[in-house]
C-alpha cells in the first residue's frame, strides 16, 4: 500500500492531461480501492463492537475478500456505471485513470494487487516494501516510512511539487473548473477561495502527512530505517504467495518473473520511452541541412593523400 | 500567463501568490506539528481538508472582518 502517493497521483495526472481529465472523479478513483476496504483492515469500533478482518491482507487484496477493488476491471466497471448515470465520458475515464493508478501503485509492496481479476486471482507484486497492514495502523505506518515505501512516496512528493502549476488559482479557473462539472455545481454554494482550498486539499494532505509520518516514525518513535528490497525486515510481512491460490499457481509471473528484475525492467522501459521522446524532439528541432548543401569529405581526401604518399 | 491559466514562471507565481502561499505553509506546519503529537489526526482526509479550509479560508476571513 502507499500512503501519500494516492493523494498526489491525481495532481501529476492533471498536469499531463489538463482539460482532458476531470479532477474530482480522478481523485475519487485514486482513493476508491482503499475507501472500500481499508477501514476493515485496521478495524473500527462501532457501539463497543470491534469490526476487523480475521486475515487483513486477504481481505484487503485477496479473493475471497475485497481485493477485487484493486483490479483494473473494477475501475472499468465503476467507470461504466458513472457513464450510465452522468453520460459524461470525461468523468467516467477520469475515475478509471485514478483507480488504475492506485491499483498499479499497490503492486509495489510484498502482497501486490489482483490486477487481472476476475480472469485470474493472481497477485502481481514487485515486493519492494513490506505489506504490514495486519500489524495495525501505527506499526504499519512505522514500517512503511522505514522502507522503500517512503522513497516511493517521496518520488511522488517531488513529482507533485514539480507540477506546481496545477495548484495556481488561474489554472484552477481556466482548466480544472472548466473540465469538471463538480466545481461548477459547488461554485453555486461556495466561494472560489473555498473551492481552490478544497481542490488543493489532497496535495496538502499528501505532502503534510508524508512529512509528519517521517518525523513521527524516526524522531518521536525509533523505527529503524531498512531500505533493502522488501524491507523493513523487522516487521512481520505478508507475501503474495501466502494468499489466494498462489502456491499452486503455474502462471509465468509466479514461475519465472523475478519481481526486482521486473521492477528494474519497468523503470528502464520508462526511462527509454522518455529518452526516446526527448531525442526525437531534439532531432525534430535541430536545424536541417539544405538539400543542395553537402559536407566536405575531409576524411576521404586525407585517406587518398595517405595512399598517394 | 499561459493558455491553461497558470503563470508563465515560478517567479511570477510566487510574486503574485506569496500571501496565499504563506497561509498554506503556515497551515502545513501546524498540521504537521499536531499530527506528530497526535498521529490519529493524520489518518483522515476529511480532517485535513477541514483543517485547511479553516486555516486558509475561514480564519483569514474572520481576521479581515474583525479589523
Amino acid at each position: 500500500m502507499s500512503w501519500a502517493a494516492h493523494d498526489l497521483e491525481p495532481y501529476v495526472v492533471q498536469k499531463h492531461l489538463g482539460k482532458r481529465v476531470a479532477f474530482v472523479p480522478l481523485l475519487v478513483g485514486s482513493y476508491a480501492p482503499d475507501l472500500l476496504s481499508k477501514w476493515f483492515v485496521y478495524g473500527v469500533t462501532l457501539v463497543g463492537v470491534e469490526l476487523k478482518a480475521d486475515v487483513p491482507a486477504q481481505f484487503h487484496r485477496g479473493w475471497p475478500g475485497a481485493g477485487f477493488t484493486h483490479s483494473l476491471s473494477f475501475g472499468v466497471l465503476i467507470g461504466l456505471l458513472l457513464y450510465l448515470v452522468w453520460r459524461n465520458k470525461v468523468v467516467a475515464y477520469s475515475f478509471v485513470i485514478g483507480q488504475w493508478a492506485h491499483a498499479l501503485t499497490d503492486t509495489g509492496d510484498t502482497v501486490g494487487s489482483m490486477l487481472l481479476f476476475p480472469f485470474t486471482d493472481h497477485l502481481f507484486a514487485f515486493g519492494a516494501w513490506a505489506y504490514a497492514g495486519q500489524t495495525g495502523r501505527y506499526v504499519d505506518a512505522g514500517a512503511y516510512f522505514s522502507g522503500l515505501g517512503f522513497v516511493w512516496d517521496g518520488i511522488f512528493v517531488v513529482w507533485a511539487l514539480l507540477s506546481w502549476r496545477v495548484l495556481t488559482r488561474g489554472y484552477f479557473r481556466e482548466t480544472v473548473a472548466v473540465a469538471d462539472p463538480f466545481w461548477r455545481w459547488a461554485g453555486r454554494y461556495l466561494s472560489e477561495t473555498t473551492l481552490v482550498a478544497l481542490y488543493r486539499a489532497s496535495f496538502f494532505y499528501g505532502i503534510a502527512r508524508w512529512t509528519a509520518w517521517l518525523i513521527w516514525a524516526h524522531v518521536i518513535r525509533s523505527f529503524t530505517f531498512d531500505l533493502r528490497w522488501g524491507g523493513p525486515r523487522w516487521v512481520p510481512r505478508v507475501y503474495a504467495d501466502e494468499l489466494n491460490a498462489a502456491p499452486a499457481c503455474k502462471c509465468p509471473g509466479c514461475c519465472s518473473m523475478r519481481p526486482r528484475l521486473g521492477f528494474y525492467g519497468v523503470v528502464a522501459l520508462c526511462a527509454w520511452t522518455k529518452g526516446r521522446c526527448s531525442i526525437r524532439r531534439a532531432l525534430d528541432e535541430a536545424p536541417r541541412r539544405r538539400p543542395g548543401c553537402r559536407r566536405p569529405r575531409r576524411l576521404k581526401r586525407r585517406s587518398q593523400a595517405e595512399r598517394a604518399g | 500567463m499561459r493558455p491553461d491559466g497558470s503563470p508563465a514562471g515560478l517567479r511570477e507565481a510566487l510574486v503574485a501568490g506569496w500571501p496565499e502561499l504563506a497561509l498554506y505553509v503556515r497551515a502545513g506546519v501546524v498540521y504537521v506539528a499536531v499530527g506528530v503529537a497526535f498521529p490519529e489526526f493524520l489518518f483522515t482526509w476529511v480532517v485535513a481538508a477541514g483543517f485547511l479550509v479553516l486555516c486558509a479560508v475561514v480564519l483569514p476571513a474572520l481576521a479581515r472582518r474583525l479589523r
